[in-house]
């Protein structure tokens, strides 16, 4: 299997081991500590309060339900939650878009709000923003439409009138960009790949 | 390594779930057998989801109370009490698993304790634990897990989770225990149990890695003694040991305490239960000091140094008991386990040394080998 980069967050381990022994003091950590960026994102894809609340809820209620399916020597916890978010938010975008028409807006995301008194949350955001803004911006563009948007890369692709190909490409070169300048910048889950069987 | 082409292009597409659903089988597929791509897919979705803190923002703070709720309502959390038998227990299981996952390749065949290798001294952990599994109904799924360090790990959580969700009720309910004859008993002594098995196998395989040896917290220690002094006037019995009278049981170090101990099931007092703490705190003990748990690196040379079975002075026999044992808790632990012999322990006996010995010596069965 493949670890995470850059070794096992032992308190990722020790918040997992809890939860899978019931422990409610160990979701309210995971909630005080994630919830920021959970909640925004899923507000960021959704666009909708009442949607991010409950998908939010979804979220957390299902780390707490079945806590094994979180693998911290995979992922970091963060970085699980915000697949799951995700997931659910683009589940529910599917939703609707089947009873609305759906454009595809090439927008950048707003700056991360009410966070300001969580400084270890902007402190990362500040510096995962430097990261981003200085991408190329074509590849900029393809990320930020298949993270943001839920877009597949077909659809990234027909949203920047490129070919499919191209746009695989610059998800594939934008995501390792990005993965260099966090791992410069410090960010140990980024630091060079090690395997084990 | 797979044979099939790696589907290079797709791997930045995929970090973010943006492939169609034939697209996803294919590269969880290739990953599975391709650590390389594996990796990369692995570096480009934490470097994905790293764009899920620029959009972080407050939720209402009455979201809070109501995830809350609602996990507590989909899944009970656990009671104060299930969890000071529990947390021990996954403390234990944690720190295995992470001796476990750090292992290499050819470390997975050192020979450990009683077992050819690690492989198997983990199959038979997983065997015990099965009985606790097996009797409270946990499924088991994990059979099927070919790796015999994440079937086991799949057995303990799911067997973790199982009595946090059950409540103080569950606690009484009665399964197997590991040992030389079947026995039934609470819920509550069979997690003392695990705990027990479950650090001595850790410390073995430390023991094989030259690593030192970790014990548990000195009140888990107590715990794990006063479970095994419950079942010892049986087992002397069924050793054809029994006899009519009691042992004093002195355990020094961090957590000691002192036990009259029947020499048969058959005896009056109840047994096993602590008479008092002792007469010398637990930490300022001289003997607590010197032997406990910060010695027990030294292992069995110890022995060289504190004579065996020793008659301590020339008093007789404690009031109430035939013979009087004083061993360092840590110590008598691993006695228990059989991972130290009566020599090796440094008990120290006055009084009555045959029946001090007896007991000594079927102490030293009530393993889970």
């Amino acid at each position: 299997m493949t670890e995470v980069l850059g070794g096992v967050d032992d308190n990722d381990v020790r918040l997992r081991d809890a939860l899978t022994g019931g422990c409610e003091e160990a979701l309210a950590e995971v909630y005080d500590t994630h919830s920021p960026t959970v909640f925004g994102l899923a507000l960021r894809l959704t666009g909708d309060r009442g949607a991010a609340e409950d998908i939010a809820q979804e979220v957390f209620v299902e780390l707490w339900m079945r806590p094994e399916r979180y693998d911290p020597r995979r992922t970091r916890l963060r970085s699980w939650l915000c697949m799951i978010t995700r997931r659910r938010a683009i589940d529910w975008l599917r939703r609707r878009r089947t009873q609305e028409h759906y454009a595809p807006v090439l927008a950048e995301p707003a700056a991360a709000a009410g966070i300001e008194d969580d400084v270890l949350t902007a402190s990362l955001a500040a510096q995962v923003r430097t990261a981003v803004d200085e991408l190329p911006s074509q590849h900029r563009q393809a990320i930020l439409l298949a993270y943001y948007q839920g877009l597949t890369y077909q659809q990234v692709a027909r949203a920047l009138n490129i070919p499919e190909g191209t746009a695989k490409s610059r998800l594939r070169s934008g995501l390792r960009r990005l993965a260099d300048a966090l791992a410069a910048a410090g960010f140990d889950d980024l630091a060079v790949a090690k395997h084990t069987d | 390594m797979t044979n099939d082409p790696h589907p290079e292009d797709l791997l930045g597409a995929y970090a973010v779930d943006a492939c169609a659903a034939t697209e996803v089988a294919t590269v969880a597929e290739h990953t599975a057998d391709c650590p390389q791509c594996a990796a990369e897919g692995t570096r480009l979705a934490e470097a994905a989801h790293w764009l899920g803190v620029l959009t972080a923002r407050r939720p209402p703070a009455a979201l809070r109370t109501r995830v809350l709720e609602a996990a507590r309502a989909a899944r009970p959390a656990r009671e104060p009490e299930v969890g000071r038998l529990l947390d021990p227990y996954a403390r234990q299981v944690a720190a295995f698993d992470r001796l476990l996952a750090g292992l290499e390749p050819g470390q997975w065949r050192l020979a450990t304790a009683k077992y050819d290798n690690v492989g198997e001294l983990v199959t038979h952990l997983t065997a015990s634990d099965g009985l606790v599994a097996d009797d409270l109904g946990v499924p088991a799924r994990s059979t099927s897990e070919p790796q015999v360090r994440r079937r086991w790990r799949a057995q303990a959580d799911a067997l973790l989770r199982e009595v946090a969700s059950g409540g103080p009720r569950l606690l009484e309910r009665q399964v197997r225990l590991v040992g030389k004859a079947p026995m039934r008993r609470p819920l509550r002594e069979a997690l003392v149990q695990r705990t027990f098995e479950t650090w001595i196998h850790a410390d073995d395989l430390r023991t094989s890695l030259r690593l030192p040896t970790e014990p548990p917290r000195p009140d888990q220690l107590a715990g794990i003694a006063g479970f095994a002094l419950a079942l010892l006037p049986g087992a002397i019995d069924a050793a054809g040991r029994g006899r009519a009278g009691q042992v004093r049981l002195v355990l020094t170090g961090p957590g000691g305490t002192e036990h009259l101990v029947e020499l048969s099931a058959l005896g009056p007092a109840a047994p096993g239960l602590p008479t008092h703490l002792p007469d010398h705190g637990p930490t300022e003990s001289p003997r607590g000091a010197k032997e406990g748990a910060a010695s027990e690196a030294s292992g069995p040379a110890l022995a060289e140094r504190v004579p065996v079975g020793r008659a301590v002075g020339d008093s007789g026999p404690p009031e109430g008991a035939v013979a009087e044992v004083v061993v360092p808790l840590v110590r008598f632990c691993r006695l228990l386990a059989g991972r130290v012999s009566v020599l090796e322990s440094g008990a120290e006996i006055r009084g009555d040394a045959g029946a001090a010995t007896d007991f000594l010596e079927v102490a030293a069965t009530l393993g889970c080998d």
